[in-house]
């Protein structure tokens, strides 16, 4: 067989010109589609799936032994002007996520072919959305390995998120005369989300550890007839609590209310000591670095899609986590380079299978599926 | 090559491509243990991992 020869895709010239193409969750086929040509043309079989998500295949072994690197095209709103400024490169999605996904196409790229695996990697759709691209992906065969693309620092292994339900409240009350003696709508919607607040963080001193609750929206009106008052409620929760409890424990501390569940998805944790954490901390220290471990208050594609497909994984970006969904999001271009070779020390040992003489290295605890 | 788990005493296989900083799984016991030297390999029980917030 004869190996195929093309051109390594540069993580930075490629994050550079992602980064010049908007794209807000929702308003993805013009960065989509530019992918789709720079990965055809680093070699890439490159393709959209139904949901939307980018799907770029490098090499051709049997899809059970497949590696799949997981991330998003998709950003947050908020225009910032692209630019290289003292040694960092500036954009919206520079670290969340455009940048972990420019490092991985690079790495992969450098990759020979044939390697006798399949390397997938997903730009997906509407992580900072609802994550349908994930909800349509976890459908499709699990992967043996699996690295979910999010910022940590080039130096850091993420493995585990808290679960996430976003729900909304609602208090409809006849309208009555403001100066009378009965609490309205919005009065009472207000005392029951004290409650909630007073009742519901609960957990050990770490916020990982906790539930957190956050209100995101309150709206009210009046017709003259009815009174409607509406909170969007937010709860993190750690392992352990699952989405079922969380939400009847709303209902039941603000009785007067209407609860509707809008989405949820459980925690998640994958054990330092598998296959996929074990190859990225030996890319990161091929790097020069000593490697480290941390979970993540927020949530990511990895709740969506592990508790389905339940194979070897962790998450893996270079960036600084700090600044997502800020106004200064930039990335280090020095980590970028660093974080996109650390990924292809990790690809060439699960590649090579020596992985696999360490045992299965199942994950250590999951929560149940979304 | 194997170490003796500082929790259970099992056996725990390493080779040659195993990293300082490393964490290796105890086959019997499932502790996470963190490789913290190489000449000669010392095995700790892993501290927690650290906590970051975002995605």
């Amino acid at each position: 067989m004869t190996a195929a020869v093309t051109l390594a895709l540069d993580p930075l010239t490629l994050l550079d010109e992602l980064l010049r193409i908007p794209s807000v969750t929702g308003d993805t086929d013009a960065a989509a589609t530019r992918l789709l040509h720079r990965a055809r043309e680093a070699g890439y079989h490159a393709q959209r799936d139904g949901a939307g998500n980018l799907v770029m295949i490098w090499g051709d072994g049997p899809i059970e032994d497949e590696i799949v690197l997981l991330g998003h095209l998709d950003t947050v709103p908020g225009h910032i002007e692209v630019r290289e400024q003292d040694g960092r490169l500036h954009g919206r999605g520079a670290v969340d996520a455009k940048g972990p996904l420019a490092a991985a196409l690079a790495a992969v790229s450098r990759l020979p072919r044939p390697i006798g695996r399949r390397i997938t990697v997903i730009a997906a759709c509407d992580e900072e959305g609802p994550s349908l691209g994930a909800r349509y992906l976890r459908d499709r065969k699990p992967p043996s390995h699996l690295i979910v693309l999010e910022p940590s620092g080039w130096d850091t292994v993420t493995t585990g998120y808290r679960g996430c339900v976003r729900l909304t409240a609602t208090v409809t009350r006849q309208s009555a005369h403001h100066a009378g003696p009965h609490a309205g709508a919005a009065d009472r919607l207000v005392a029951g989300l004290a409650e909630l607040q007073r009742s519901l963080p609960t957990g050990g001193e770490r916020a990982v550890d906790r539930v957190q609750v956050r209100v995101n929206t309150l709206r009210s009106n009046d017709n003259g007839t009815v009174e409607h008052a509406v909170a969007g409620i937010e709860l993190r929760m750690p392992m352990g609590v699952a989405v079922e409890d969380i939400a009847a424990r709303v209902a039941a501390l603000m009785k007067e209310a209407r609860v509707q569940v809008e989405s949820a998805c459980d925690a998640v944790a994958v054990s330092r000591g598998n296959a996929v954490a074990r190859a990225l901390a030996r890319g990161v220290a091929a790097s020069g670095g000593r490697p480290r471990y941390t979970s993540k208050t927020g949530t990511s594609d990895l709740n969506v899609v592990l508790p389905r497909w339940g194979c070897d994984a962790a998450v893996y970006g270079p960036g600084d986590c700090s600044l997502d969904h800020t106004p200064h999001e930039s990335i280090d271009i020095d980590e970028l380079r660093r974080g996109a070779d650390v990924l292809e020390t990790a690809l060439r040992s699960l590649s090579s299978g020596a992985s696999r003489e360490f045992g299965p290295g199942a994950p250590a605890q999951r929560g149940a599926g979304s | 090559m194997t170490m003796p788990c500082p929790e259970c005493d099992a056996a725990v296989p390493l080779d040659e491509r195993t990293v300082v900083g490393e964490v290796v799984p105890c086959p019997d016991c499932g502790a996470d243990l963190e490789v913290t030297a190489l000449q000669p390999p010392v095995l700790v029980l892993a501290p927690p991992e650290e906590e970051d917030w975002g995605e």
